[in-house]
């Protein structure tokens, strides 16, 4: 029974100590978009890949970290993973029907 | 509900369901078994409301020019036909079957969260009351079942906010059992049935539950934004302000698409049930059946905009989208051949069950080659909006998810009841509706072509539409006919139907090992799953040259057990929490003056919500307490997943590391029988 | 078996918390809920009908609050963990320091929405106005949910009353809340940052 029992605990999580690094992380990657976000003139695409780039970054330190979904089974990254990847790829394909390249 | 000491039980009566207890114990009953009933028995009583209704449409279809409804009741009925008829017929139907069936197909005592499954009935049942209701308070909605923006947002009456506000109570409904079934499925497989071991039945709830869960929030964004047009000046799908009505066709079919795999992969579940049985033999190629199961629903999501080739979307798009159509008549077809291919050299029983299955395959191959031709965007865009777009998805969802679910009926009523259904009366059954059935629709296939549209409600006399509509008209109150005896022998003849065993039909999976009716914990002790249709290898083996030989004969099984068994407890936050939603839902409608209402029905829904929280599902509280004796289960009181922990007891940890979960619609191949997870 | 664990709710069949695979079921799905929305306020980003559009956008306030909603998640985390060693004074400590960074939030953006409306941008001005309202509105109220049952978790282990196996949880509230906050991350990026 016991390897049962410990399904989402015999993966260390992080101590309490690393939670409030993994936060000053955040906030520091917070800071750097906002400077991005205020650079003159920065290209237009650097700026979108850049903030774009760092967003991710966050989101997944929060969903690995704080969600613990590092250390879940399969079956709750997978089902978490599905319905993300769904609305990136139907909402990218809806709007480019909007956009016109796909037009002619 | 009935108390679970064994004293008690032997005095209760065998047939019926669950003996004592009477209304209050239907009401906060948290078995599975009796929700599947409730949510059948209601999704029944819409279809002959919606029945009822698509008789009024072909009366007036009848002969030209008709003049038997107006063309604002016509447009008020052909709505909400179509909205009963998938919202609160089909998908309930198959939310019942799964109730009944998935526990006691994966060996399991309830599902995963027996008040969640109860709160998904009430709110499923309030909410088609609520939808209903509109007929006394200003007329059925009449903006079509897919509300296309921008007629929905700018009727003025309020009938579309029922249909909006209707759609989106009966999403909470459906979302929270696809939550449920999903984890039921994951989590409380009895041990030894690894995914590849689960009945095709399950595998199919298993894919409709993530077509759901994908796909519902879509609409219900849809369904909001459509309402905050209505309601509170928005401009989403107004194009004069530079809103875009095309945004709503995109995202209604992104459910929409899905919804209709939804609508038919339950039934295509059953018939694969019902086929191996009354052929006597294995399902043909198990695997290819559940993976074209989830391909379809993968593919199932990248085809919405075949719904739109008549919107715009410029040449790539439209040859994408017709490209992926024709792709998913694959999987299709693969299960169509699958299912003949079990058929083929079995030892035929035509039963009720297995006419009506394959009834559902001659129709549904039918409907499915008239989709293929909707592919073809040229063709399409002639048949768009004509009843051969009416004759497609007729014969597929009353050829075909209709049918399935009446040979599913046929097929587990004898479980439910411990009788089975009179044969003769089967038969009448069967055989005028599938005449019915293709009087009425088959002529349509003719009407389309000729340029019939659909959703009007006159045509003039003189173009060539008179006696295909004749002919329709006569075939839809043929299977109003057929309803006669199949109700006669739910109602009247059941109660002296031959007594059934419990193994009805020398069955292969679970559900036929146990009494019927079913014990309420359903399994007096959690089975041990070595095989695919593990039941009926118990029963029988192979001899030289590979014919079935029975080997074993089980004793009768008792429907009572000496031991103390312990299922979750009643509850009425499951209702309490459904009728504060409804209450709001009405408040919202008659705003203003519904405010005060809104407001109660807010109150009565955290109430609910709160109570939920706190109560403990094993610790009945105050005037609901009644059979626990919870002394010596104080250690082991677990939540609503009491069941599935019990199940697990005496689970090896061997069984468990060696099969992992293998999750996911698509990535089910990937076995990894992963022991680090574990 | 699932008794012996009282932090953890009950164990499936297949060795995986079963109310929490249903959690990140229902997250998977709400993946969905938002993507429709941001999608629509994408389509209508420069919809503004003549009416004002994301250059009222202040983005130093914005990234304050933001800022509050991230950290809200740290607390959050603190809660669990205290939940986890049992120790529920700490736990009821950063639980109520969770709500209150939510309600900071929630305050930031009632006084956004007023300011906005102030100035012209109202839901019913233009498709963007429509947009952004609706679909803030929405992460609002997700919030304001969070902060209610973060409260009542609050009451709920005061009186005594909060057990893993019951309907609520910290660990089940907790993945509610940082889902929140992840999404408040994307539209923090989409909707304010690469609009100006
Ligand atoms: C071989 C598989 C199928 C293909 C290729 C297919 C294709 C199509 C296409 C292209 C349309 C749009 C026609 C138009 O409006 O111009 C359509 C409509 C429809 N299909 Fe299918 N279909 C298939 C199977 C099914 C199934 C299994 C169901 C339901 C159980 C279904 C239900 C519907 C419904 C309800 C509509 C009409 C929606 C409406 O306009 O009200 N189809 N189908
Ligand atoms: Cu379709």
């Amino acid at each position: 029974m016991s390897t049962v029992e410990t399904t989402s605990s015999t993966r260390e999580h992080p101590t309490e100590k690393r939670y409030w690094l993994i936060a000053l992380f955040l906030g520091i990657v917070t800071a750097i978009e906002i400077a991005i976000a205020y650079i003159p003139d920065l290209n237009r695409t650097v700026l979108t890949v850049g903030l774009v780039g760092l967003g991710i970054l966050k989101f997944g330190v929060v969903v690995g970290w704080f969600m613990h979904l590092r250390f879940e089974n399969k079956t709750m990254s997978r089902l978490f993973a599905i319905g993300l990847i769904l609305a990136l790829s139907l909402f990218f394909v809806v709007l480019a029907t909007f956009s016109g390249i796909l037009a002619s | 509900m009935a108390t679970l000491t064994p004293e008690v039980l032997d005095t209760e009566e065998p047939g019926s369901h669950e003996a004592t207890g009477g209304l209050w114990s239907w009401i906060t009953t948290v078995d599975h078994k009796r929700i599947g009933l409730m949510y059948g028995g209601t999704a029944m009583f819409f279809f002959l409301l919606g029945g009822i209704e698509a008789l009024f449409i072909r009366l007036q279809l009848a002969v030209p020019d008709g003049t038997v409804l107006t063309s604002d009741q016509y447009n008020q009925l052909f709505t909400m036909h179509g909205t009963t008829m998938v919202f609160l017929v089909i998908m309930p139907l198959a939310a019942a079957f799964g109730n009944y069936l998935l526990p006691l197909m994966i060996g399991a005592r309830d599902v995963a969260f027996p008040r969640m499954n109860a709160m998904s009935y009430w709110v499923f049942l309030f909410g088609g009351i609520f939808l209903s209701s509109s007929f006394f308070l200003g007329g059925f909605p009449d903006g079509g079942w897919f509300g296309y923006a921008p007629l929905s947002t700018q009727s003025e009456v309020i009938r579309m906010d029922f249909w909006a506000i209707g759609l989106l109570i009966l999403g909470i409904a459906s979302l929270a059992g696809a939550v449920n079934f999903t984890t039921t499925i994951f989590t409380m497989r009895a041990p030894g049935m690894s995914m590849f071991k689960m009945p095709v039945f399950v595998w199919m709830q298993l894919v409709v539950a993530f077509l759901l869960l994908f796909s519902l929030p879509v609409i219900t964004v849809a369904l909001f934004e459509v309402l905050f047009d209505r309601n509170f000046g928005t401009l989403f799908f107004d194009p004069a302000a530079g809103g875009d009505p095309i945004l709503y066709q995109h995202l209604f079919w992104l459910f929409g698409h899905p919804e209709v795999y939804i609508l038919i992969l339950p039934s295509m579940g059953i018939i694969s049930e019902v086929l191996p049985v009354f052929s006597r033999k294995p399902l043909f190629g198990y695997q290819f059946v559940v993976f074209a199961g989830a391909a379809i629903a993968l593919l199932g999501f990248g085809v919405w905009s075949h719904h739109m080739f008549t919107s715009g979307l410029g040449p790539v798009a439209e040859s994408a989208f017709s490209l992926t159509t024709m792709f998913i008549a694959v999987p299709t077809g693969i299960k169509i051949f699958n299912w003949i291919g079990t058929t083929w050299g079995g030892k035929i029983s035509l039963k009720t069950p297995m006419l009506f299955s394959l009834g559902f395959i001659a129709m549904f191959t039918i409907g499915g080659l008239s989709g293929v031709t909707h592919a073809v965007v040229p063709a399409d865009t002639q048949q768009t909006d004509t009843y051969y777009v009416v004759a497609h998805f007729h014969y597929v969802l009353f050829g075909g998810a209709m049918f399935g679910i009446f040979a599913g009926i046929y097929y587990w009523w004898p479980k439910i009841s411990g009788r089975y259904l009179s044969e003769t009366l089967g038969k009448w059954h069967f055989w005028l509706m599938l005449l019915g059935f293709n009087l009425t629709f088959a002529p349509q296939h003719w009407l389309g072509l000729q340029g019939m549209a659909r959703r009007t409600a006159v045509y003039p006399p003189d173009i060539g539409l008179d006696t295909l509509n004749m002919v329709s008209t006569i075939g839809a109150f043929t299977i109003a006919v057929s309803m006669l005896p199949f109700l006669y022998a739910m109602f009247v003849n059941s109660r002296k139907g031959l007594a059934a065993p419990a193994d009805a039909w020398d069955g292969r999976t679970l559900e036929w090992s146990i009494s019927s009716p079913p014990p309420h914990h359903n399994f007096h002790e959690v089975p041990h799953v070595e095989a695919i249709d593990d039941f009926w290898h118990q029963k029988y083996g192979e001899d030289e040259e590979g014919r079935a030989v029975r080997i074993k004969t089980f004793p009768e099984p008792s429907r009572y057990t000496d031991e103390y068994i312990h299922l979750p407890s009643p509850s009425y936050y499951p209702i309490m929490l459904a009728a504060g939603l409804v209450l709001m839902a009405y408040g919202f409608v008659f705003a203003p003056l519904g405010i005060p209402l809104f407001v109660i029905g807010a109150l009565v829904l955290f109430g609910g919500a709160f109570g939920w929280a706190q109560e403990d599902p094993d610790h009945p509280m105050g005037d609901h307490a009644d059979h626990h004796a919870d002394a010596h289960e104080g250690t082991e009181t677990g939540d609503e997943a009491q069941a599935g922990a019990d199940a697990s007891g005496d689970v090896s940890s061997d069984d468990v590391s060696s099969e992992d979960v293998k999750t996911g619609e698509v990535e089910v191949a990937a076995d990894e029988s992963g022991g680090d997870d574990v | 078996m699932s008794s012996e664990t009282a932090v953890h709710g009950p164990i499936g069949t297949d060795g995986a918390d079963i109310r929490k695979t249903a959690m990140w079921a229902f997250l998977g799905s709400e993946c969905l809920f938002f993507g429709s929305f941001i999608a629509t306020f994408l389509l209508y980003s420069d919809e503004t009908n003549g009416g004002p559009g994301t250059e009222l956008f202040d983005i130093p306030f914005t990234s304050v609050s933001s800022f509050v909603l991230l950290m809200s998640s740290l607390t959050m985390v603190l809660a669990h963990n205290a939940y986890e060693r049992e120790d529920k004074r700490q736990m009821r400590i950063w639980l109520v320091a969770t709500a209150l960074l939510g309600t900071v939030f929630l305050g930031g953006q009632v006084f956004e929405f007023t300011t906005f409306y102030a100035e012209g941008l109202r839901m019913d001005i233009s498709p963007f106005g429509s947009a952004f309202f609706v679909l803030t509105g929405f992460h609002g109220a997700h919030v304001a949910i969070g902060v209610i049952m973060l409260t009542s978790m609050v009451i709920m282990s005061r009186r005594g009353n909060l057990h893993s196996h019951r309907g609520m949880n910290v660990e089940l509230v907790g993945l509610y809340w940082h889902f929140v906050d992840i999404v408040w991350i994307v539209i923090f990026t989409v909707v304010y940052l690469l609009q100006v």
